[in-house]
């Protein structure tokens, strides 16, 4: 059977479904990925971006950041397993959680704080001593409770000004309202030996039979328009059941007929997994696909295989009420 | 005509297990859309959208312990509460002396009830029936206009200001400023936390711009709280993945029936075309086709419609009406098509290959 506008419908549909498909497969992946309690440090929003020192060498706070004209940010960095993290928060969207407020007896980081580098510092305690001073904190700005997005992990004791800071910790931390200047962080970032940390990669099968919560299950349940997949099919060879009954009564076999009714569609299948991978490419770039390469390859393998499987029980299925159905009863109708 | 429609019904009968697969084919394959946008819908986009905001407040963080203060900067703030523009302060000496809470209301009152006037110098309003005539401030009497409890407009949060004793003297214009340098003269931290306090109305975007320039340059040691991510829809999502994921469904859904229905098609096109050559009308055929196949499109319709599916808030419900329509549309127009044909014979060939 030649390929015709019908069979080529069905290849459309398939290559459709293989879309749907994989928009759902990386939106569970990226929920498992987002599970992951390094996916958002210090509670910052979706936009942050960790970096990680690369070199011996260390950089100051003046290479990385100018005061005057970076704003629009927030800049957290710590050194591995230090109590101490520093702050540079110009939009003050950290200042005064869970914390009261008041006119002439608390304060937060100011412009004049990152210009001087003041060792002014906000620690983390529930039993405020208002006398506390350290090495990095000579001026308590006020407390904040343990509960503080500072202290998301549990371990930061002292919050304290980034530019006061002799250099910039091992963990840079960047949260941005202002794309440009972010990005320019992470250039300076970059050029100073900094590497951009990406979030642990869950591979495709481990978070589809890892998920746990009701949308995921939703995600998984939208699979079954596999079986879509599967009535149309049926419903496409059932419609064709006139030709099918002639050529079972002229002599084919189901062995013979499955070659030649499979062969086109394997071979379209796999031409059509070329869009799918280019519509995989522009969904990267958005950063809403995080799949890899070989999970992509891998999903698309097993696309191919389950659809054509779908399509070969779809006409198995046809074929036999042919065979079983007295000789020629829907080709004379 | 009736007669047409009865043979539509017919049709529907004779058919009936072609035409329960269709619907239910349609029903399904909508929900299955529906649900997996809706979830994903819900999961980002909602979190980020908040109630619309009517007034906007802000979150004053003092970046000095001490404030200056200087009255030139008070008579320049003090054109943003003309209008629009409301800042609120409970005075302790009137509480106490009066025994119910005593509001200073600095700018437009109307913001916080419609029944208070927006004008120059000072007014004292007390919810009906007060049980107050005349309230004495700074060794001034005043009288106490009646307001209704109904009519304040308020923001959650302040629900101290329904409280039916609240009393509200409200300063406009060179009255306020000198009120508040009278106060700030005492203690200069309560200018810092009056225009901390304010709220503007958030349809007035240039006041709220005005205000937020006007405190950070003018007024040290003042700053507001920022937020990275203000509430609202993230456009960029929703056009690059959920577009594209509900575009896909309903095209694999549309696809799909058009194969299913394919046969079906074929075999109403020559039936039909065979009613016509012995001399039916084709409006008739037609209609009676019609009603075969809009009840297919209708049912589903009406059964998404019924398990409220159809959510027109947002771009899903349209996609999935717009696919059926599609469906509805391109499949009467091929039939019409089909039988205004010139040659008909066209239609009684077997199936086309």
């Amino acid at each position: 059977m030649i390929s015709n506008n019908r069979q080529l419908l069905i290849n459309f549909i398939s290559t459709l479904i293989s879309i749907s498909a994989i928009m759902m497969l990386s939106y569970i992946q990226g929920k498992a990925m987002a599970r992951d309690p390094n996916a958002f440090p210090f509670y910052m929003g979706p936009n942050n971006v960790i970096m990680k020192r690369n070199t011996e060498q260390r950089v100051i706070f003046e290479d990385i950041i100018d005061v005057d004209k970076d704003t629009g940010v927030l800049v957290i960095s710590r050194d591995e397993d230090s109590e101490v993290i520093g702050v540079y928060d110009p939009e003050m969207v950290r200042a005064f959680e869970n914390t009261y407020s008041g006119a002439g007896f608390t304060r937060y980081f100011s412009y004049d704080d990152y210009v001087n580098k003041t060792k002014a510092g906000i620690l983390v305690s529930n039993a405020c001593d208002w006398e506390y001073t350290s090495e990095n904190i000579s001026e308590l700005l006020y407390c904040t409770d343990i509960n503080s997005s500072f202290n998301y992990d549990g371990r930061t004791k002292e919050v304290v000004n980034l530019a006061s800071l002799e250099t910039l910790g091992d963990y840079v931390y960047l949260d941005y309202g202002d794309r440009q200047v972010a990005d320019r962080i992470i250039k300076r970032l970059q050029d100073s030996g900094y590497r951009r940390q990406t979030l642990g990669y869950i591979g495709l099968l481990k978070s589809l039979f890892g998920s746990k919560e009701f949308a995921d299950g939703v995600m998984t349940g939208g699979l079954v328009i596999y079986a879509f997949f599967g009535v149309a099919s049926f419903w496409h060879f059932y419609n064709d059941r006139k030709k099918i009954s002639i050529h079972f009564l002229h002599g084919g076999n189901l062995k013979k007929m499955t070659g030649k009714i499979m062969s086109p569609f394997v071979g379209l299948s796999v031409l059509g997994t070329i869009p799918v991978l280019l519509f995989s490419f522009w969904q990267r770039k958005t950063l809403y696909m995080t799949i890899n390469n070989t999970s992509l390859l891998m999903f698309l393998a097993t696309h191919v295989l389950i659809t054509s499987l779908m399509y070969f029980l779809a006409f198995y299925s046809v074929f036999t009420m042919i065979r079983k159905s007295e000789r020629g009863d829907s080709y004379v109708r | 005509m009736f007669a047409n429609l009865l043979f539509g019904l017919r049709d529907i009968w004779k058919h009936k297990i072609f035409f329960g697969v269709c619907t239910v084919f349609l029903v399904v394959f909508s929900i299955v859309a529906v649900m997996v946008s809706i979830t994903i819908y819900n999961d980002y986009v909602m979190p980020r959208l908040m109630e619309p905001k009517t007034i906007e407040t802000f979150e004053p963080v003092y970046t000095r312990y001490d404030l200056p203060y200087d009255r030139v900067t008070l008579e320049n703030i003090s054109g943003i509460y003309h209008k629009n523009a409301v800042s609120l302060r409970q005075s302790q000496s009137l509480t106490g002396l009066y025994g119910r809470p005593v509001y200073l209301v600095f700018g437009d009152g109307s913001i916080i009830n419609s029944g208070i006037a927006n004008q120059e110098g000072i007014a004292v309003y007390a919810y009906e029936p007060s049980g107050l005539n005349y309230i004495e401030i700074l060794g001034v009497e005043h009288q106490v206009k009646p307001i209704s409890l109904s009519d304040t407009c308020l923001v959650t949060g302040y629900g101290l200001l329904s409280s039916p004793d609240c009393v509200f003297v409200v300063y406009q214009g060179e009255a306020m400023v000198e009120i508040i340098h009278y106060m700030a003269g005492n203690n200069p931290y309560i200018f810092h936390e009056i225009i901390g306090d304010t709220w503007v109305l958030a349809e007035d975007h240039k006041r709220i711009e005005d205000f937020t320039d006007f405190v950070l340059t003018n007024v040290e040691g003042l700053a507001f709280k920022g937020y990275f991510y203000k509430g609202g829809l993230d456009s960029s999502f929703l056009f690059s993945y959920l577009l594209p994921l509900t575009l896909s469904l309903s095209m694999t859904g549309i696809m799909s029936f058009l194969v299913i229905f394919q046969g079906m098609l074929q075999k109403m096109q020559r039936d039909l075309t065979i009613h016509l050559q012995s001399g039916a009308r084709f409006s008739d055929v037609l209609l009676r086709f019609y009603v075969f196949y809009g009840a297919i499109i209708g049912i589903t319709l009406a059964a998404l419609y019924i398990i409220r599916l159809l959510d027109f808030r947002t771009f899903i419900g349209p996609v999935i009406c717009t696919s059926l329509f599609i469906i509805a549309a391109s499949i009467a127009i091929y039939i019409a098509r089909a039988l205004k044909r010139t040659n008909l014979f066209e239609n009684l060939r077997g199936d086309m290959v």
